[in-house]
């Protein structure tokens, strides 16, 4: 093997990935006063306008407009994507792509290895967990028990909601306001802090949303078996009376102007929360969400939080204590090579290696640099710090563990992957209700999110979509070929019908929670690298009974709301499709949803944990790994507030570990 | 020393150059719109290599047009915190272009696609005041000069009479950021004169630069917004950047020509609107009329939410962004109609008149 080149020069930390949690854990140390060295394996794109452009560009011409569309698939840094996917048959791992599918069934979840991260492609969707999904064990026996419950972690929600810039009201997003039957009657205490409040308003809701709303009315569901369209009250407390709710968005509104002399939480200077943007000149403006229609895969306006932002202030933390120190003042005095050694993001750098010393401590991390992107030449390069943190998503993170032979006391590396397999259900209302307009969701049903019924089936939310079939069944565009090759239409009589039946078009988004087991789980294998010579994360797979019965409860229900609504189900699942499973004689198809939980879980045991509840390693005491990997189940929310709040709560173990 | 019509001729005169300056903010949008409407965007492009024309002027004109925005709604609330009526929809105040602004004394506005004049035009709208210590005293010839003289205005008058004399408006007719749905900058509400002055100074400093009490002279830095934590730069030297197809650095100095990276500009890329369009000039076919009639309604009913909103009914101003979306698709509707008078040559384009809502 080559000798690998020394760097130089050495900082306190090392963070592999920019991403979300890279970015937070940059941005807190820095302002700690830490010298933060970051390693992105992603090529030098979207750190300037120019770039995001590009970005845009690529995906106004991109004929599937899948999540990575808009953003660069090198060989040199492969991302997974959605279009690889395919069902896994027999015994023969599938190796479209970059993932290896050895199934039963495929991994359906993709993410994005750039500078920003997957966050570049994410919807915005910020929701807390709820108390219960911390203590899945001792409530309902499936599952871990967290090693923080949601009181601890509430501080940190607050932090990464302000980081984020999420808007909402507080008021609307309390268990009890979301219509949720939790399991504890403590839950619904002290959800918030008291005075606090969501830095932005909410957004408003669709038309599509308000629809549902007013024609639920009334609704009330069992979730102990039976349906109740009748209305025939159970004795038990298992009747929801389902809520449509605004969904907590990390999109940009209007900022809340808190009254005067009150204490604006989180944010120490005490203002009003500053809207902004990621990249450009203008970026410090912060366009305010227009409703573009496609958060996934990218915001033309920058209104949707990405961890460029983060990075950016990264930067400018960097820059001004750079200043500070080394002298000058303004913007044409201090050199770059004195803001390096306070804060550099190194990208075109695979980290390739963990190195262990004789006592189980790193002593340095290998990477492959590579000058040009997509040509697969790199000089190999190893970096020394005090301490190290990987946080490249759960799936890079456990990958990047496995090939360094590190955290191997739990054998739990790797395993519990998560996801939530994501069901849809669409049909068509009885009047025009304007999709393909607004963001692509503003609201969901999240009274299913707890209840005494998750020892027998997993809960869900349900989201409600704003843009048609399009996921479901590729509306428009189906519709326009259904209706000229199908029905002969065309001219103005095409257009009416294309109308008619574009504008009624309703989805639901099904977001069942999985348990994390064993055998679903990320390993690598000598016979799978990639272009650069790096193991390919090789996944299997599996949705158990409990979330299948999660599936069917969810899909019934989504049935008994159409019929409320006078919407005319259109949902068919087609038994080819790569994720189509089976349950109780039904079959339904699911699809990843992104979210990538679960492969280095927290845990007060080092027998069935990888890292404690501050994200340090048990077998590795200068050793950090942050993200959604850390998280020991994955609830029903999406993951990506959680594991941003997560970020802030490592980022202060890792400030007391340094001192 | 003080007496009450003393006190009352002051208001009004404060409030009628209050009123001009409304006038004066809103003259700029009409041409700004029209030259970023003019910009032919993504989808009516023709050509093989992936790349969006003209995004950046159209970037750099948007952002400029959304300031000019606030100002309007800034001296909405300069004068409603002295207790004067802001009025946007009086047709005989309205701007009809081409039109010279400042009362004549200042550069002309035109109604024109995006051209390399046009873009020269609207940096000389944007310069800033020569020499501020002349502008205090009605020898304004730029936007900035003008208004030092208000300021200046508005400081004798609390000078004469006191402060709280003076700011008597209504507290709830004031626009903050919660009333405000927009990028551009902070909205302050106006309560006294400290307010006041941080109000017209960020009018001010986007528009022209920091040549605000101190001349900016050769190898100072580009003037920026102060207390911003991130970069920007005043607009007159955003349309200095377009002309130049290149960006600001932050150590460039002023006289200097910008040393950043590239703007991609492409003067070809635009509709061929016919400059400085008249009804005279749709009166012969009825369809464009149409058009151009449908654009002109949205305008009024853009004014008269706008003129409700600064007058009480502020969630008015919310209800208006819907009308703000149909101007550009309405006025890029004219833009692709050839005109038959002028041999097809060029398009029509939007006039940007008032007509008065007939009650119904």
């Amino acid at each position: 093997m080559v000798q690998p080149l020394e760097d130089d020069r050495q900082y306190d930390v090392v963070i592999v990935g920019a991403g979300i949690a890279g970015a937070i854990l940059a941005k807190q140390l820095l302002a700690k006063g830490r010298t933060v060295l970051m390693l992105e394996a992603g090529a030098d794109h979207g750190q300037d306008w120019q770039t995001y452009r590009e970005y845009l560009d690529k995906f106004y011409l991109s004929l599937a407009k899948t999540p990575n569309s808009p953003y660069p698939n090198l060989p040199t840094v492969p991302s997974p994507e959605v279009l690889d996917i395919t069902p896994v048959r027999g015994t023969v791992p599938d190796t479209n792509g970059y993932f290896v599918q050895r199934g039963p069934m495929p991994f359906g979840s993709n993410y994005l290895r750039a500078y920003g991260g997957t966050t570049l492609h994410w919807l915005g969707t910020s929701l807390r967990m709820l108390p219960a999904d911390f203590e899945m064990a001792s409530r309902f026996g499936k599952g871990v028990d967290w090693p923080v419950g949601y009181t601890e972690l509430r501080p940190y929600y607050e932090k990464a909601e302000w980081e984020i810039g999420v808007s909402a009201e507080a008021a609307e997003q309390t268990p009890q306001a979301l219509g949720i039957r939790t399991s504890a009657a403590s839950d619904n205490k002290a959800y918030f802090a008291k005075g606090y409040d969501y830095p932005m308003h909410a957004l408003p809701t669709s038309y599509c949303d308000q629809y549902f709303e007013k024609r639920m009315q009334g609704l009330s569901i069992s979730t102990s078996g039976q349906r109740d369209p009748g209305g025939v009250p159970e004795q038990d407390a298992d009747i929801v009376e389902p809520k449509v709710a605004n969904t907590p968005q990390g999109r940009n509104s209007i900022p809340r102007v808190f009254a005067k002399g009150a204490k604006i939480p989180v944010d120490l200077k005490n203002t009003p929360y500053k809207p902004r943007g990621a990249t450009g000149a203008f970026a410090f403006m912060g366009q305010r969400c227009e409703g573009n229609t496609n958060c996934i895969p990218i915001c033309p306006v920058q209104a949707k939080y990405n961890a460029m932002k983060t990075l950016a202030d990264a930067e400018a933390l960097g820059k001004s204590r750079a200043e500070k120190k080394f002298g000058g003042k303004g913007f044409a005095t201090v050199k770059d090579d004195d803001i390096a050694k306070i804060f550099k993001v190194q990208t075109q750098s695979i980290a390739s290696r963990v190195e262990l010393d004789e006592n189980n401590r790193i002593s340095s991390i290998i990477y492959k640099r590579y000058a040009f992107p997509g040509v697969t030449q790199y000089e190999l390069r190893r970096v020394r710090a005090k301490t190290y943190v990987l946080a490249g998503g759960a799936v890079e993170n456990a990958t990047l563990a496995l090939a360094s032979g590190l955290c191997q006391s739990s054998q739990e590396l790797g395993r519990n992957l998560m996801d939530h397999p994501y069901m849809m259900a669409w049909g068509l209302a009885e009047h025009p209700i304007g999709p393909f307009r607004g963001p692509q969701s503003t609201a969901g049903i999240e009274s299913f999110r707890d209840g005494k019924f998750r020892d027998q089936k997993a809960a869900f939310r349900l989201e409600l979509g704003n843009t048609g079939w399009d996921f479901a069944a590729g509306a428009p565009y189906s519709n326009v070929s259904q209706l000229v090759e199908g029905e002969n239409l065309f001219g103005p009589g095409l257009r009416r019908k294309l109308y008619d039946d574009v504008q009624r078009q309703v989805r639901i988004g099904i977001l069942v929670e999985q348990l994390p087991k064993a055998s679903n789980r990320v390993s690598i294998d000598p016979a799978y690298r990639d272009a650069m010579g790096e193991y390919r994360p090789v996944i299997s797979y599996d949705v158990d009974d409990y979330s299948r019965a999660g599936l069917a409860m969810a899909h019934e229900i989504c049935m008994t709301i159409f019929r409320r609504m006078g919407i005319r189900n259109h949902t068919s699942y087609d038994p080819s499709a790569a994720g189509y499973l089976t349950y109780d004689g039904n079959g339904y198809s699911v699809f990843g949803a992104g979210h990538l939980v679960g492969t280095h879980r927290m845990g007060t045991d080092r027998k069935t944990s990888v890292t404690d509840a501050g994200m340090r390693t048990h077998d590795h005491d200068n050793l950090w790994m942050v993200g959604c990997g850390s998280m020991p189940t994955i609830a029903t929310s999406n993951p990506t507030l959680t594991l941003a709040a997560l970020a802030f709560k490592a980022a202060d173990a890792i400030e007391k570990a340094l001192k | 020393m003080t007496n009450d019509k003393n006190i009352d001729h002051d208001r009004a005169e404060l409030g009628a150059l209050l009123q001009k300056a409304l006038m004066l903010e809103l003259s700029t949008i009409p041409p700004y719109a029209t030259a970023c409407y003019s910009i032919k965007e993504q989808g009516q492009y023709d050509r093989s290599s992936p790349e969006i024309v003209n995004a950046e002027p159209i970037e750099v004109i948007r952002q400029v047009m959304v300031e000019e925005m606030l100002h309007m709604v800034l001296v909405a609330n300069l004068m409603n915190a002295i207790n004067c009526k802001p009025v946007v929809n009086d047709p005989k105040q309205l701007p009809s272009y081409p039109m010279r602004i400042l009362d004549g004394k200042g550069p002309e506005l035109r109604l024109r696609r995006f051209m390399p004049d046009q873009i020269k035009c609207f940096r000389e709208v944007e310069r800033a005041p020569k020499d501020p210590a002349n502008d205090a005293h009605r020898d304004y010839e730029t936007i900035g000069g003008f208004y030092l003289y208000v300021l200046g205005m508005l400081e004798k008058a609390c000078a004469a009479h006191g402060e709280r004399k003076i700011f008597i408006g209504d507290a709830a007719r004031q626009f903050n950021s919660d009333d405000y749905y927009g990028a551009g900058g902070d909205v302050i509400a106006v309560h006294d004169l400290a307010t006041a002055r941080t109000a017209i100074r960020e009018i001010m400093d986007e528009g022209e630069g920091a040549a605000l009490g101190h001349s900016a002279c050769d190898n100072d830095l580009i003037p920026a917004p102060k207390g911003e934590e991130r970069w920007d730069i005043a607009h007159f030297f955003k349309f200095d950047e377009i002309l130049h197809s290149r960006y600001y650095l932050p150590t460039d100095r002023l006289g200097e020509p910008p040393s950043g990276s590239d703007l991609v500009v492409d003067w070809t890329a635009v509709w061929p609107m016919k400059d400085d369009p008249k009804a005279a000039d749709y009166a012969s076919t009825p369809e464009i009329r149409e058009l151009s009639d449908r654009f002109n309604r949205s305008y009024s009913e853009l004014l008269d939410g706008l003129n409700a909103a600064f007058n009480g009914d502020k969630p008015a101003l919310a209800l208006i962004v819907p009308v703000m979306f149909s101007l550009k698709d309405q006025a890029q509707h004219l833009m692709r109609v050839p005109l038959p008078d002028t041999g097809y040559g060029t398009t029509a384009g939007p006039l940007w008149r008032y007509v008065p809502t007939t009650e119904s």
